[in-house]
């Protein structure tokens, strides 16, 4: 049935119309609703939730909805049952535990979530970390899809093992997204810099050198090139040099 | 066809590239298993891939694709239609004569592809007060169905699965130029290493269209994203 509008009240949320196991959150999430008034029927995406209401629902069965949990299609967590509210959440963490609360408080939650992976990530660029540093930028980018901080940091990841076609495709998705090139350079230009190179070149398009100090002058540059605007960058070396005589 | 795939993003790079595969090719890859009680193996469909000749209909959508006609023309010889979606017949729904199975209502009503196109341009003119309401959200027929399908639930009173057009394309659907022609994914999807490389691979052969979902997380805004490229583009 479309068109039609069903008071939440009258709703109970039962699980979520996406399958979501542990490590793949977290995520908000569409609820699966039960209608109290007629056990029969559940309603699923698309709708709309305005104030107390649901809007144009789609409605199934409540034995297709246990079929469609079968075939993976949505998720009906075990005991979960809670009374719809307006203005609340659903979301799932990044270990698949399934959150219903209050909006305001999902959205405080969720940017916890993201503050913390992105500052896992950013120590573990620190330490060179590459593999780990993606891994948590990938959740905080998770747990704030219209970030740019993640985005820059995966871009520089990317950078790093030479996967030049990632770095220009995530840069243009940001940019399509509605954020600024410029920033999204400064981003990977800061984040580039944390990355333990004992020292790194990096070229602006039409713009002076940088040369970031290192840390460790036994080391040969890992040379990474900034050019065309496009922040296409890849690393060309970085190889132990021999230590000089005394 | 302004047809828009909704099986799961199946992607498999082994062999010759990104490509959608049916659920008996999930089932043989052990991706996925196939489930003797599935609509695909009750109704001896699990060898297509199921694509909508319209909007998607399912609750549980990820990404929407968009291909072009000539991919029924291609694939003419291993394609076939029907004025619904087969999986919402399978045990929910029923028809006039109870007495007849599901598998042989479905062999009843199969067309060929892209013969169906003219059933297809009739239903538009005939069951809806305007053609784009086919793939508007909020609109139904405003006649009953011809077919005599109906939610087998009586709670459910208009299922729009019963009458949007389905294709199965035998086996597998290659991602590429030129039968697919746009890809709608949400930016959260970027969040997946393998989906990252996947848009990378499409960028530059096919239109990608990023979505930022809602609040809410539904599919609505894809759904919604969809339908405004289709007008936009003068295809409805």
């Amino acid at each position: 049935m479309t068109a039609q509008t069903v008071q939440l009240h009258q709703l109970e949320v039962i699980g979520y119309a996406d399958v979501l196991p542990a490590g793949k959150g977290p995520a908000v999430v569409p609820p699966v609703f039960h209608d109290r008034n007629d056990p029969t029927q559940c309603f699923v995406p698309p709708f709309r939730i305005a104030g107390n209401w649901l809007v144009d629902p789609q409605v199934v069965s409540f034995d297709e909805i246990k079929e469609l949990a079968l075939a993976e299609r949505v998720t009906l967590p075990l005991g979960f049952q809670h009374p719809a509210q307006p203005d609340w959440q659903m979301w799932i963490g990044v270990d698949g535990a399934v959150h219903y609360e209050p909006a305001k408080k999902a959205k405080r939650n969720l940017q916890n979530l993201y503050r913390e992976h992105l500052a896992t990530a950013t120590t573990a660029l620190r330490a060179g970390k590459i593999d780990k540093a993606e891994h948590h930028a990938r959740i905080a980018l998770a747990a704030d899809e219209r970030a740019l901080e993640p985005d820059a940091l995966i871009a520089v990841c990317h950078a790093l093992r030479g996967e030049q076609k990632h770095v220009a495709f995530i840069r243009r998705a940001a940019v399509e997204a509605g954020h600024s090139a410029d920033t999204f350079e400064v981003l990977t230009k800061t984040y580039a810099e944390m990355v333990p190179a004992p020292a790194c070149e990096i070229r602006l398009p039409a713009a002076a050198e940088i040369l970031v100090p290192a840390p460790n002058s036994r080391l040969k540059a890992a040379l990474m090139k900034f050019f065309d605007g496009n922040f296409v960058a890849q690393v060309r070396s970085s190889k132990l040099c021999p230590r000089r005589a005394a | 066809m302004t047809s828009s795939a909704f099986v799961e993003v199946t992607s498999d790079k082994r062999g010759i590239g990104w490509k959608l595969i049916s659920p008996a090719k999930l089932d043989e890859h052990a991706i996925k298993a196939l489930r003797p009680e599935s609509a695909e193996a009750a109704l001896g469909t699990a060898e297509f891939v199921f694509l909508y000749c319209g909007q998607f209909r399912y609750p549980e959508t990820q990404v929407g694709f968009l291909f072009a006609t000539v991919l029924e023309k291609d694939r003419s010889d291993d394609c076939e239609a029907s004025p619904f979606d087969s999986g919402a017949l399978h045990r929910k729904s029923t028809w006039p004569d109870t007495s007849e199975t599901a598998i042989a209502f479905l062999a009843r009503h199969t067309l060929p592809v892209p013969g169906y196109r003219e059933y297809l341009a009739h239903l538009l003119h005939f069951q809806f007060a305007s053609p784009a309401d086919y793939v508007a959200q909020n609109k139904q027929p405003m006649r009953p169905d011809s077919i005599g399908l109906r939610p087998k639930s009586p709670a459910v009173e208009n299922d729009p699965r019963l009458w949007s057009f389905e294709i199965r394309v035998r086996n597998e659907v290659i991602l590429s130029a030129p039968h697919l022609k746009v890809l709608f994914y949400p930016r959260r999807l970027r969040r997946e290493k393998t989906t990252l490389d996947f848009l990378v691979a499409m960028e530059g052969h096919v239109e990608l269209e990023q979505v930022v979902m809602e609040d809410d997380g539904d599919f609505a805004t894809l759904q919604s994203r969809c339908i405004d490229y289709l007008r936009a583009n003068g295809i409805v």
